[in-house]
């Protein structure tokens, strides 16, 4: 990964064009939900809680997926060994971490009026918690560790062992709460709130595509800033021994 | 529209229904909105860093 | 050329050399043992005095003295190499890296297993546990639980162990990853103690087994690039 190929004329561009599309994520998403909101009807137990799918799926599915893109970056940091897959993992990480806070958050406003309580040791809602801390500890790695190499190996062991849990998580909880005799969760959603869900999730996805390109650009900018810096400290310079 | 029996639905207070809907939707927007915040910081950050070795790396 | 069976020489070689070095110094492996004794006292305090509860609780408070006591044992695992600056000497030698893994896990699983057996002895006396009839399958269970906390316990410790944070390090990157394993051993522990009478047991054991292997081979595939750098 050359110098050259970050300071010159194409970030300008790359930076215009993520810019745009950040705009038009901000303004699908609100259209998404102003929608949703629009033409859905209360539900028959739920009432206008029901709307609050509309952020709380879409936030999940995204905390799902995120990490699938540590998954895949990870591994093709450790079979290249190219920085550029190891900051894209860090950066789906960060956003990865943000939607599962999320998610968690808003299944706790959910579940608050739905449930009569803040937290049930729900399969999916307790999945996403074990998910945030396994995020929370890629993150800790990062920040513990200094040399660049060291750390990238290891975020991308980390991530990839982390990943390939979660569903493992899921299922070992799905079965403790099956053992004990809990009622699950619904899953099914009734048809009339299908396209509002849809469309939030597609807005959702904008936004955490958006929110990984524009992390990884700064990074991609520090690390340039950081070689250009060695270069220097090696001397070399013009007219210097 | 229909909708399957959830005997574990409990009945609550219908009316305290529209807090939680606009605590759930405030609560995306301060999320996204506070994480877009950070996302420029980290960028002009980088940016200042760029720029001063620019200044400093080349002769 | 290196075989599969130099590696296997290679791991028992480091397996048994850190096991002799523990040997030397019993004051690690005591300090460790009383460290979890004094958890489950801790947890009886926090659970009890009521039977009942706390007899619910025994597998739980088991499983979670020997975790947390554990961590210590798996950095300490690293801090031989650590402390004399021998872990790239470890590396260079030819043959495998994960000759290095084999062999500090198989150390970490003697030093484990040695502290159930105590832990779980104690835990019996303290919680009012009857021994169940089924206690050979009790053993199976705790046996497959320790491999599944040493896999992830030695893989986890390689890295932690050389950064900057090793304290907070392991247990923040470990636990949540142990949970499969750490719920299937308790529940099948807890359902043996109480007499296995829905026949979960045998469910969780085969779950459990199962988690072993998939972290087993995962640990197995990415340890190399852990430890060479």
């Amino acid at each position: 990964m050359t110098n050259a190929a970050i300071t010159t004329a194409t970030p300008m561009a790359r930076a215009t064009r993520l810019s745009l599309f950040g705009w038009f994520a901000f303004v699908f998403l609100i259209a998404s939900q102003a929608i949703a909101i629009a033409i859905s009807p209360p539900d028959r137990d739920m009432g206008d809680l029901q709307k609050i799918m509309y952020v709380h799926v879409p936030a999940a599915w995204m905390a799902m997926l995120s990490p699938l893109a540590v998954l895949f970056f990870g591994i093709r940091y450790l079979w290249k060994r190219r920085e550029e897959d190891d900051l894209l993992a860090a950066s789906s990480a960060e956003v990865a971490t943000t939607f599962a806070g999320l998610t968690l958050v808003l299944g706790m406003i959910w579940g608050r009026p739905t449930w009569g309580v803040w937290w049930t040791w729900d399969p999916r809602l307790t999945s996403t918690l074990v998910l945030f801390l396994i995020l929370a500890g890629y993150l800790a790695l990062r920040a513990f560790v200094d040399e660049r190499e060291q750390r990238a190996q290891w975020s991308a062991a980390v991530g990839v062992l982390g990943a390939i849990n979660v569903p493992i998580v899921y299922m070992s909880v799905r079965w403790w709460r099956t053992i004990h005799q809990i009622q699950s969760s619904p899953s099914t959603v009734d048809p009339a709130y299908v396209i509002g869900l849809r469309l939030n999730a597609f807005a959702f996805l904008f936004v955490m595509i958006y929110f990984i390109r524009r992390r990884y650009l700064a990074a991609l900018l520090e690390r340039s800033a950081e070689h250009v810096a060695e270069a220097a400290a090696l001397g070399g310079g013009v007219g210097r021994e | 529209m229909w909708r399957k029996q959830r005997p574990w639905v409990e009945v609550l207070d219908v009316s305290d229904n529209w807090k939680f809907v606009i605590s759930a939707f405030a609560v995306t927007w301060a999320v996204l909105i506070a994480y877009f915040v950070h996302l420029r910081r980290a960028h002009q950050r980088a940016q200042a860093l760029v720029d001063s070795v620019a200044g400093t790396g080349r002769r | 050329m290196i075989t599969m069976r130099d590696d296997w020489r290679r791991a028992r070689a480091i397996a048994w050399k850190d096991l002799t070095a523990e040997r030397r110094s019993k004051a690690g492996f005591n300090a460790v043992i009383s460290l979890a004794v004094t958890i489950l006292v801790m947890f009886g305090f926090a659970l009890g005095p009521d039977a009942e509860a706390i007899r619910n609780a025994a597998a739980g408070a088991i499983w979670l003295a020997v975790l947390f006591s554990g961590v210590l044992a798996f950095n300490r695992s690293y801090q031989i190499e650590l402390d004399g600056g021998a872990l790239e000497q470890l590396i260079l030698y030819p043959g495998s890296r994960r000759a290095i893994f084999a062999g500090k896990l198989m150390a970490n699983f003697v030093f484990v297993v040695l502290m159930l057996v105590i832990v779980v002895t104690v835990g019996v006396v303290l919680f009012q546990v009857q021994i169940p009839g089924a206690w050979p399958s009790l053993i199976a269970i705790l046996l497959l639980g320790v491999v599944g906390l040493v896999t992830l316990g030695t893989f986890y410790a390689a890295m932690a162990s050389r950064s900057r944070a090793r304290e907070v390090l392991l247990p923040l990157l470990l636990f949540p990853m142990l949970v499969p394993v750490l719920l299937a051993a308790m529940e099948a522990t807890r359902a043996l103690l109480g007499g296995n009478a829905m026949g979960d047991a045998g469910a969780w054991a085969r779950l459990l087994a199962a988690f072993d292997l998939i972290f087993l081979v995962a640990s197995f595939l990415v340890f190399e690039s852990v430890i060479e750098v």
